[in-house]
């Protein structure tokens, strides 16, 4: 699942900066507002099930390991 | 015109639209009588306004398609209104009565907040009555680095925007005769209050824009022209509701937005509805003369 994660964020980072797991996504723009909808697309098409927007916080998108974590895991919030 | 003479006309129109405002200006609390219910096959948003309009997937949806479209379209129409809203009183508030905002300015945006607030009341009442209830924000919060008049500019630059995007739709919307009366009359209440919105926050952001563009140097206009490009394009995402598209029983509906984000007949729709705000900064030399575009988002 993580290199689906890795996949899409490279495809859609328009800053061509480099990253990996512990990369600040948000702080360096990797991922950002324009493609955050993109994104939670990206998650419910992985998933099959819709995201609740109202449950997110910045921080689940921070870094890879956090969106593996809060997506990913199977552990429902 | 000196910065003098836009700061003494800014005062100037503040006064007499408080005055205004508190002439005219009528509570909807009690003003609104909600209907029981709302015809479900009617539109509710003008078709020349929907997000599919002028493009080839307009013309491979039914009229029944559209219909419910409208009606959801109208939901989401409302619900950025809600959030918008929400986001513009945050930033008005927090800087009423500090560095330059001083009366007779602060009048008006003390009548602007009250206003705005009523309007979010009744933008939110209408979702929750008869749409299943506001959409959520889809949005993920950046890192503002902008500070002093930058930061104001780009706050009053962010709400003249939007305001002038809604102007547009509740136009179309109050004199459209497809929709039930009373979709048009909520769209004319709304306008109602939002001229003296528009003409203050024209008065501003002409007054910011000169005062930030002569202090400051090329790399920061750079910057403040690509902040204002970015919001628009966040903007027009912020149409493209992937479950207003769901929810109007459209098939494919992820795959409708991917297509629409990605039309230039879209792009040109959504951009059409813009022109006041940008000239205005384009003036100042804070937009350059490149055309709004929405790139690929």
């Amino acid at each position: 699942m993580r290199d689906v994660i890795v996949a899409f964020i490279a495809e859609n980072n328009r800053t061509e900066l480099p990253f990996d797991e512990t990369t600040d996504l948000i702080e360096n723009r990797i991922v950002d507002s324009l493609q955050f909808v993109e994104f939670i697309l990206f998650v419910e098409e992985v998933t099959g099930e819709r995201v609740d927007p109202e449950t997110l916080s910045v921080d689940d998108f921070r870094t890879i390991e956090a969106i593996e974590r809060r997506f990913f895991s199977g552990a429902a919030r | 015109m000196t910065a003098e003479l836009l700061h003494e006309r800014s005062a100037e129109l503040a006064l007499r639209l408080t005055m205004l405002s508190r002439k005219h200006h009528q509570t909807v609390y009690d003003r609104i009588v909600w209907p029981e219910s709302l015809p479900d096959d009617e539109y509710w948003s003008d078709p020349a306004l929907l997000s599919v309009a002028g493009t080839a997937a307009a013309a491979e949806l039914s009229e029944l398609e559209l219909i419910r479209l409208s009606r959801t379209e109208c939901r989401n129409f409302f619900s950025l209104n809600v959030h918008g809203i929400r986001r513009l009183m945050i930033a008005v508030i927090d800087l009423m009565h500090t560095r330059r905002w001083h009366p007779p300015v602060t009048d008006f945006l003390h009548q602007f907040v009250g206003e705005e607030n009523e309007h979010m009341w009744f933008f939110a009442e209408f979702c929750h009555r008869y749409a299943g209830g506001v959409y959520p924000e889809l949005r993920l919060n950046e890192r503002n680095d902008w500070t002093g008049a930058s930061a104001d500019l780009l706050a009053f630059v962010r709400i003249l925007v939007f305001e002038e995007v809604t102007d547009h739709w509740n136009k179309l919307n109050a004199r459209c005769d497809l929709l039930p009366p009373f979709v048009r009359e909520l769209n004319r209440i709304h306008r109602e209050d939002e001229g003296r919105h528009v003409s203050f926050g024209e008065a501003i952001v002409r007054q910011l824009a000169h005062e930030v563009a002569a202090a400051s140097d090329d790399a920061t206009r750079a910057a403040l022209d690509e902040a204002v490009r970015r919001y628009v394009a966040r903007l027009f995402l912020g149409y493209l509701n992937h479950y207003m598209y769901a929810d109007a029983g459209l098939p494919e509906p992820v795959k409708l937005r991917r297509r629409l984000a990605a039309d230039p007949a879209c792009h040109a729709h959504f951009l059409s509805q813009l022109g006041r705000c940008t000239s205005i900064l384009r003036e100042a030399g804070i937009l350059t003369d490149e055309p709004l575009t929405i790139g690929t988002v």
